[in-house]
C-alpha cells in the first residue's frame, strides 16, 4: 500500500487533516469536522502561523499498534490499525528539501515535532512531541528530551515532552501519564526503557485482583508501583499530610528538573473528578512576584520562633506563586496553570471540573537519592539558624533549594566566570555523589538579576542527618564550611564567596 | 611531562598559614550540633508519619478522568 505524503501550510492544515480522517480513518465528512473542531483544532491552533506540515498516511504508530494488537484486534467490531502522522516545521518547506543532502541541516533546524492521529475516535490525538519553540505563546522553563523520528524518510530529532490523549479503553489518564513519563526518561537517560500500554497493563496485572482492560483508571499507589517497577525510586506526597509544605515541595522538585505526576480531584467538593497529569516546569517569576513573597512560615513553630528571635527573615523561592506547566492528556501539550487552580483551563467548557485541587504528587526520583526534599530542606533551614553556622542577626535571605546531578553542577561551575576562583577550585575538587541538593542564598534584589552570594551543598545519598553528615560544603557570609565524612571533622575557613550568577541547568527556557 | 593541576591543598595550606581556618570541635560547637541532631530526629519522625500516611491514603484515590 503506497504512503500518501502531503505538505500543507497552516491555513490549509484543517482541510488536509479532514481529508486524511475521511480517507484513512474512513470517517464521514460531518463526523470528521465535528471531531476536528472538538478534539484536534486546539492542538494545531496553538502553533505559529508560519508553521508547515508534512502529513503521512498510513503510518504505523508503535503505541497505538501495541494497543491494537493487545486489545482492539480481539474485539468483534472492525478497528483500523493505521494512523496518520502530522510532522511540524517552523517555516515553509518544499518536497525537494527531503531529497537534497544540502537541505538536511535546514530541515532539522525547522523540524518542530509531530502529532499522530490514531483511529480511536473521539480521542484521535495519539503519541506526539512538539517543540515549545513553535508555540505562538510561550514563556516557561521546562524539562525536555530529544526524540528521534523520520519524516518523509529523513531522520530528524525534536526537543520536547512526550504527550498523548487517552483512548479511554487501553489507556486512561493514569496509564497515559506513566507512558509519557517513561518515554521522557528512556529518551533522556540510558538507565530507563520506554514502555508500551500492554507493558504497563502486564506490570499492574501482577498485583491486581481484577483485570486491567478495559481501563478503569488507576489509584496513586498503582501508578507509583508501576514507575518503581520501571526503575524509578518513587515517593508519594499527600496534600493532607504535608499541608502548607505541599506546594513548596512540588516546586522544589520541579526546580530540580524532575517531571512530577500530579493527582487532581474535586471529590472533596462533591465532584467526581480524579485526574492524573504531569507537571514539567514553571514560568519564571516576575519581579513583582519576588517582591510580593512574604517571610517563610515553617510548619514547625519552634523553627519560626528561632528565626524570629534572631530577626532573620527567610524568603523561599519555592513559595513563589507562579504558573506551572502541565502535560495533560485532555488538553494540548504545555498547559500553564497555578497550583491553586489546576483545572482553570477546563472551566470555560467543563464546569464539572470546578473546585479541583492537587491532592497528591508522585516524584520519580533516581533510586539512590535517599535524602528527599522534606528532610533536605529542613536540614538546610535548621543549619542556617543553628550555631555555629547561624546567619548574622537581622539578615534577610532569599533561598532557592533544588536537586541536581553533581556532573551538571560541576560542569556549570567550571566555566562560571562569576564564581570566586578559590571557592570554585575547592568545590570542584570535592568528591560528590551522583546527585546533590543545592541551596543558593541571595537577596530579593540579587535574585531579580539571577545572582546569589551564598551556597550550601548536601549529599543526596546521605539519609542520615545526624552530625551534619549530609553537608558537603557551605559558603556564605564570608565563611567556607567543609565536612569530612570519614573523620566527622568540620572546618570553617575565612573565605568570601562574593556574588555569582545562579545555576539554571535543570530546566530549559522557552521565550 | 606530568603535572598536578589540582589546587585545593595549596589553597587550604595558605589559609591555614594565614590563620583563617577554625576547627568546629569545641564543647559549645558540639552542644549546638547535638541540639540540631535532636531537631533532625524530630523532623525524621514527623516525615516518616507523613510519608507512610501518604502511601496508605494514596491507594484510595482513583484517577480515571
Amino acid at each position: 500500500m503506497p504512503i500518501t505524503i502531503i505538505i500543507s501550510s497552516k491555513p490549509n492544515i484543517e482541510q488536509a487533516i479532514l481529508e486524511g480522517l475521511e480517507k484513512v480513518h474512513q470517517l464521514n465528512s460531518e463526523l470528521a469536522k465535528q471531531l476536528y473542531h472538538r478534539f484536534i483544532h486546539a492542538h494545531f491552533d496553538q502553533l505559529s502561523e508560519t508553521a508547515y506540515f508534512v502529513i503521512e498516511a498510513p503510518y504505523v504508530d508503535k503505541v497505538y499498534r501495541d494497543s491494537f494488537y493487545s486489545y482492539y484486534s480481539s474485539k468483534n467490531q472492525y478497528y483500523k490499525r493505521d494512523s496518520i502522522r502530522v510532522s511540524i516545521f517552523s517555516e515553509q518547506i518544499f518536497a525537494s528539501d527531503f531529497r537534497d543532502i544540502s537541505k538536511k541541516e535546514e530541515l532539522q533546524n525547522k523540524f518542530m515535532g509531530f502529532i499522530v492521529l490514531r483511529p480511536t475516535e473521539p480521542s484521535l490525538i495519539g503519541r506526539s512531541v512538539i517543540s515549545p519553540k513553535v508555540l505562538k505563546i510561550k514563556n516557561f522553563d521546562i524539562v525536555t528530551t530529544s526524540i528521534r523520528t523520520t519524516v518523509n524518510s529523513i531522520k530528524l530529532s525534536v526537543d520536547g515532552f512526550p504527550h498523548s490523549s487517552q483512548d479511554g479503553e487501553t489507556i486512561s489518564c493514569a496509564e497515559t501519564t506513566i507512558w509519557s513519563l517513561m518515554e521522557y526518561f528512556s529518551n533522556r537517560y540510558s538507565e530507563y526503557k520506554s514502555v508500551l500500554p500492554s507493558t504497563i497493563i502486564e506490570t499492574l496485572n501482577r498485583v491486581s485482583t481484577e483485570r486491567q482492560v478495559p481501563s478503569k483508571g488507576l489509584n496513586i499507589q498503582q501508578i507509583s508501583y508501576a514507575l518503581r517497577e520501571f526503575g524509578l525510586g518513587t515517593k508519594i506526597y499527600s496534600q493532607s499530610e504535608f499541608g502548607t509544605s505541599f506546594n513548596n515541595l512540588l516546586s522544589c522538585y520541579i526546580e530540580s528538573g524532575i517531571p512530577v505526576v500530579v493527582a487532581m480531584e474535586n471529590r472533596h467538593a462533591g465532584g467526581n473528578i480524579g485526574h492524573a497529569l504531569l507537571c514539567i516546569g514553571n514560568e519564571p517569576p516576575t519581579n513583582n512576584q519576588v517582591d510580593a513573597l512574604v517571610a517563610k512560615k515553617f510548619m514547625d513553630v519552634s523553627l519560626t520562633n528561632k528565626y524570629r528571635a534572631k530577626n532573620i527573615i527567610l524568603h523561599d523561592y519555592n513559595d513563589l506563586n507562579e504558573r506551572y506547566v502541565f502535560i495533560d492528556d485532555n488538553h494540548p501539550a504545555y498547559q500553564p496553570n497555578y497550583l491553586n487552580s489546576p483545572s482553570a483551563n477546563y472551566l470555560p467548557n467543563n464546569p464539572h471540573w470546578a473546585n479541583c485541587e492537587i491532592t497528591y504528587f508522585i516524584v520519580p526520583l533516581y533510586t539512590k537519592v535517599y535524602l528527599e526534599a522534606f528532610e533536605a530542606q529542613n536540614f538546610i533551614f535548621r543549619f542556617l539558624i543553628n550555631d555555629p553556622f547561624t546567619l548574622h542577626d537581622n539578615s534577610e535571605v532569599f533561598i532557592k533549594i533544588f536537586l541536581t546531578s553533581s556532573r551538571s553542577f560541576k560542569d556549570w561551575l567550571a566555566t562560571n566566570g562569576t564564581f570566586d576562583e578559590d571557592v570554585k577550585t575547592l568545590i570542584i575538587e570535592t568528591s560528590m555523589p551522583k546527585f546533590i541538593w543545592v541551596g543558593e542564598l541571595s537577596t530579593k534584589e540579587l535574585i531579580k538579576t539571577n545572582h546569589a552570594d551564598g551556597i550550601i551543598i548536601l549529599d543526596a545519598t546521605e539519609a542520615n542527618t545526624m552530625y551534619n553528615k549530609p553537608l558537603i560544603i557551605a559558603a556564605y557570609e564570608g565563611n567556607y564550611i567543609t565536612f569530612a565524612s570519614d573523620s566527622n571533622e568540620i572546618k570553617k575557613f575565612n573565605l568570601s564567596l562574593g556574588n555569582y550568577s545562579t545555576y539554571h541547568n535543570n530546566l530549559k527556557s522557552f521565550k | 611531562m606530568t603535572e598536578i593541576i589540582s589546587n585545593s591543598e595549596k589553597i587550604i595550606e595558605k589559609l591555614e598559614k594565614e590563620g583563617k581556618v577554625q576547627y568546629v570541635n569545641k564543647s559549645k560547637d558540639l552542644d549546638a550540633i547535638f541540639e540540631m541532631n535532636d531537631e533532625m530526629v524530630s523532623v525524621r519522625r514527623d516525615y516518616q508519619v507523613k510519608d507512610r500516611k501518604s502511601q496508605v491514603s494514596a491507594s484510595t484515590v482513583i484517577l480515571t478522568s
